[in-house]
């Protein structure tokens, strides 16, 4: 691909956009990639609704916007309607004569009657919608709390229907991310890299596959791919690449133990989303039954494990009790693999106590935690936490 | 039929759902029958004395028209259609007058109207050769003479009109009469009040003189074989709100009805809701939504059928990841196509650039309905509610008619059924609302 072929690429708007809004609150880095992708790719005159709360912010993202921007060719501008803005005719000469020379306007307006949405002049930007952006035809974007975002719609239902699109970059909203149950699993998933460091990461992986690769490395940058778009929760995309992609590229070329691996991977997946049937179904039919055959022993003692994850989820502990005890940590010790054989007992612990089994859940947690700390590793804090809360419960 | 774009980019950027569709689009797709309005282009016809069916042609000495229907649904693009339906040397001459450049708050009135019919018409006469002879702008020629000229603040004004006019006569003079009545009404100059002031003060002259110019305009497009009527056609009137609303349909509706013209609005969807008297101007002409369910939830092929194809003449199908994906986008539309499209440009943000999958669909169908619940009260969720499980006593109260406005209300057949927009009912407070009013009722 020549250089200038690949400035034009959308793999290289992918990094550029994924860059400039790296390293921002992860909640807004969805609305960040959303505004510049309509700005690059959507009509030449929209109406893009911009959601804040703080001004320096403003300032921080209207600078990443117009880096964005200017990358693309576009000449950004920005324009504040002071005070001495009479009307909305003058606003609509004074922004005629920036698009003159600019493609992407920022209007800010604080302290003047653009903040105010009771000002009447906004029924009359309402009114001359279709004359405002035939004069204007350029991307603006109206910077705006979040009450007078509410209020426009209230206020100027003609204005608004004709919106390209809003986005939020308000402070508040990281609180209400902080506060859904599943937004909070979806950055715990993130975990430990950044959200938008995974963004970016995708963005160079798609960048890369666009060219040729050796079959082993671009499986390699697949499954690294799929892993990070399931960190996002967007678990469509990576059972996308994992059925569509990886799959059948293994099954073409005989791989069957990579092709049982990526079963389990997609069961992973399906799992995460509660489609617990599904993933049991896998596990037992598609990927248990080829470790075996090629005697992995290991591969089928994770799978058994995960098997008894499954179960232990639709509440059939007896079975899950059963295969972690005789199934999963025997292998595991027979095998010398200590950091494996840690992790089942605090697996087999946390069964025995969903069972009401306290004494020996406690003894299987304080050994599994014995052999975490002496080995290092991080999941000691969490079977600590484990054995504390079965301890307490004994107690009680 | 050009194809649709098969990539993401592609259709982002061919989404300017801001343009009304010209007729003869590629994007076009009928939906009459879909929203129930197979008949509304005859009863439009029949309206202005035009039997399509057998093409027989009476049409009334005047007529005015409103055209209601909710923002976005496509009442421009519709309407255009329709009236080209009757357009022809025998019928109609479409005058397509759109006011949206005089639309000024507080200063929209019949006069700009007025001023902006005669101008569209000169232009449309212009078009299409059509030669008015000397005699029939007499009467307006001697209207600028009485009433401009003679005023003294106008003086100025009337001497630009006749400079710019040099040896001008007829249509060619008015046309210039009237670009410069219009620029002064656009623009804040010094005589735009006075321009104003003599229309109004001499407005029964003016009419009768413009009245005089459209029969003899009408007498020689008959003539010379382009139309034997004209048909004006009014957009961006459905932009007032309130009070100029009412003043403009309703207390100057006498104004209106002067000038003895066939004219159709484009009027909101809340102005019929208003309870106030239309009078004369005939106020029943409805653009329904597409209906993709029945009031029981049952699904309405046609409707959904219809919405796909405007779905998939932006997008190819194989972009979608699977049809589901076209078919929760159809039903989250509500039946309404800029919500579609919106949805559409949604799904296109969020696909990471090469399909549009039922993940992204979700987040799209999230992502707008966040957007309503930024203007929505607690209120409105609870009277949603009511709407939905109450549809036959509904009542059009100021609350309803906002909902209706900013279309979190979906109105469909003849107006006679309502609900809340598919997206909405989505959100926590819908949901919330809908528990408690279940808590609430009695069983049974």
């Amino acid at each position: 691909m020549s250089a200038p072929d690949w400035h034009r690429s959308g793999a290289y708007f992918d990094l550029v956009r994924s860059s400039a809004g790296a390293d921002l609150d992860s909640s807004h880095y969805d609305d960040f990639l959303r505004l510049v992708k309509s700005i690059r790719y959507g009509s030449s005159t929209q109406l893009l609704l911009i959601e804040f709360d703080d001004v320096a912010y403003r300032r921080e993202l209207i600078a990443r916007i117009d880096d964005v921007a200017r990358d693309l060719g576009l000449r950004p501008a920005q324009y504040e309607v002071s005070v001495r803005i009479d009307d909305v005719r003058a606003l609509e000469d004074e922004l005629a004569g920036v698009a003159e020379n600019h493609q992407l306007i920022h209007v800010i307006g604080d302290q003047s009657w653009f903040d105010d949405l009771q000002d009447p002049r906004w029924e009359d930007l309402n009114l001359r919608r279709e004359a405002f952006f035939k004069r204007i035809p350029v991307r603006l974007l109206f910077w705006l709390t979040p009450a007078r975002v509410a209020q426009l719609a209230r206020a100027a239902p003609d204005l608004w229907a004709w919106r390209g699109g809003v986005y939020d970059f308000t402070r508040r909203r990281r609180t209400v991310v902080a506060d859904d149950p599943h937004q909070r699993d979806r950055i715990e998933r993130a975990a430990p890299e950044s959200v938008p460091a995974v963004g970016r990461r995708i963005a160079e992986i798609r960048d890369a596959l666009a060219t040729e690769l050796p079959e082993e490395l671009r499986l390699s940058l697949l499954d690294e791919m799929a892993e990070l778009e399931a960190r996002l929760g967007r678990d469509e995309n990576a059972l996308r690449i994992r059925r569509e992609e990886e799959l059948p590229v293994y099954e073409r070329l005989g791989d069957v133990r990579s092709a049982a691996i990526t079963r389990g991977q997609i069961a992973d997946v399906l799992e995460a989303r509660g489609e617990l049937d599904e993933a049991l179904r896998i596990r037992r039919e598609e990927a248990l039954p080829v470790f075996e055959r090629l005697g992995d022993v290991r591969s089928a003692a994770v799978t058994r494990g995960k098997i008894a994850d499954v179960l232990e989820a639709r509440g059939e502990l007896d079975e899950a009790l059963r295969i972690r005890r005789e199934e999963e940590l025997p292998v595991y010790e027979r095998l010398g693999d200590v950091r494996s054989a840690a992790i089942a007992k605090a697996n087999l612990g946390m069964t025995l106590a969903a069972r009401g089994n306290l004494d020996e859940a406690i003894t299987l947690l304080s050994e599994a935690h014995a052999d975490a700390r002496r080995l290092g590793l991080k999941e000691a804090s969490g079977i600590a936490r484990l054995l504390e809360q079965a301890t307490t419960a004994r107690v009680d | 039929m050009a194809n649709p774009p098969a990539d993401i980019l592609g259709i982002l950027a061919g989404l300017d759902y801001e343009t009304a569709l010209l007729p003869d689009d590629p994007r076009y797709v009928e939906t009459s029958k879909a929203r129930g309005a197979a008949e509304t282009p005859e009863r439009l016809a029949l309206k202005f004395g035009l039997l399509l069916r057998d093409g027989r042609f009476l049409p009334p000495p005047k007529k005015h028209v409103l055209f209601f229907g909710h923002v976005g649904s496509g009442k421009t693009t519709e309407l255009r259609r329709y009236c080209r339906q009757l357009e022809g040397p025998d019928w109609y001459l479409v005058v397509e007058v759109s006011v949206h450049e005089v639309l000024d708050r507080n200063n929209f009135e019949y006069t700009d109207l007025l001023m902006a019919l005669a101008l569209a018409l000169c232009e449309r006469l212009q078009e299409r050769d059509v030669a008015v002879p000397q005699k029939a702008v007499r009467g307006l020629e001697r209207w600028f003479a009485e009433n401009v000229k003679t005023e003294e603040s106008l003086d100025e004004f009337a001497a630009t009109v006749e400079a710019g006019a040099e040896a001008k006569a007829g249509v060619p003079f008015l046309t210039n009469l009237f670009v410069r009545f219009t620029a002064a009404f656009k623009t804040n100059v010094t005589y735009k009040d006075s321009l104003r002031r003599v229309v109004r003060n001499t407005y029964t002259q003016f009419a009768s003189a413009f009245n005089e110019f459209l029969r003899q305009a009408e007498e020689s497009a008959g003539k010379s074989g382009v139309a034997r009527r004209f048909l004006f056609v009014v957009d961006g009137t459905d932009k007032l709100r309130g009070e100029d609303r009412r003043r403009f349909f309703t207390e100057d509706r006498e104004q209106l009805l002067a000038v003895e013209a066939h004219v159709v609005y484009t009027a909101p969807l809340a102005l019929k809701y208003e309870g106030n008297g239309m009078g004369a101007i005939d106020a029943d002409l409805f653009l329904p939504l597409v209906k993709i369910a029945e009031q029981d939830g049952t699904p309405v092929k046609a409707g959904r059928a219809v919405m796909r194809e405007i779905l998939l003449r932006r997008a190819a199908s194989e972009v979608f990841d699977s049809d589901a994906a076209i078919e929760r986008l159809v039903s989250a539309s509500g039946g309404h196509p800029r919500e579609l499209l919106r949805l559409l440009k949604l799904c296109c943000e969020f696909s990471d650039g090469t399909r549009i999958t039922g993940d992204v669909v979700g987040r799209a169908i999230s992502a707008l309905a966040s957007e309503y619940r930024r203007f929505l009260e607690p209120e409105d969720y609870e009277h949603l509610v009511n709407i939905d499980l109450n549809p036959v006593h509904t009542g059009n109260d100021e609350r309803t008619r906002r909902l209706l406005y900013n279309l979190a209300l979906l109105e469909y057949n003849d107006g006679s059924w309502r609900h809340t927009h598919p997206v909405i009912s989505e959100l926590q407070g819908y949901q919330d609302a809908l528990s408690r009013y279940r808590a609430e009722s009695p069983i049974g």
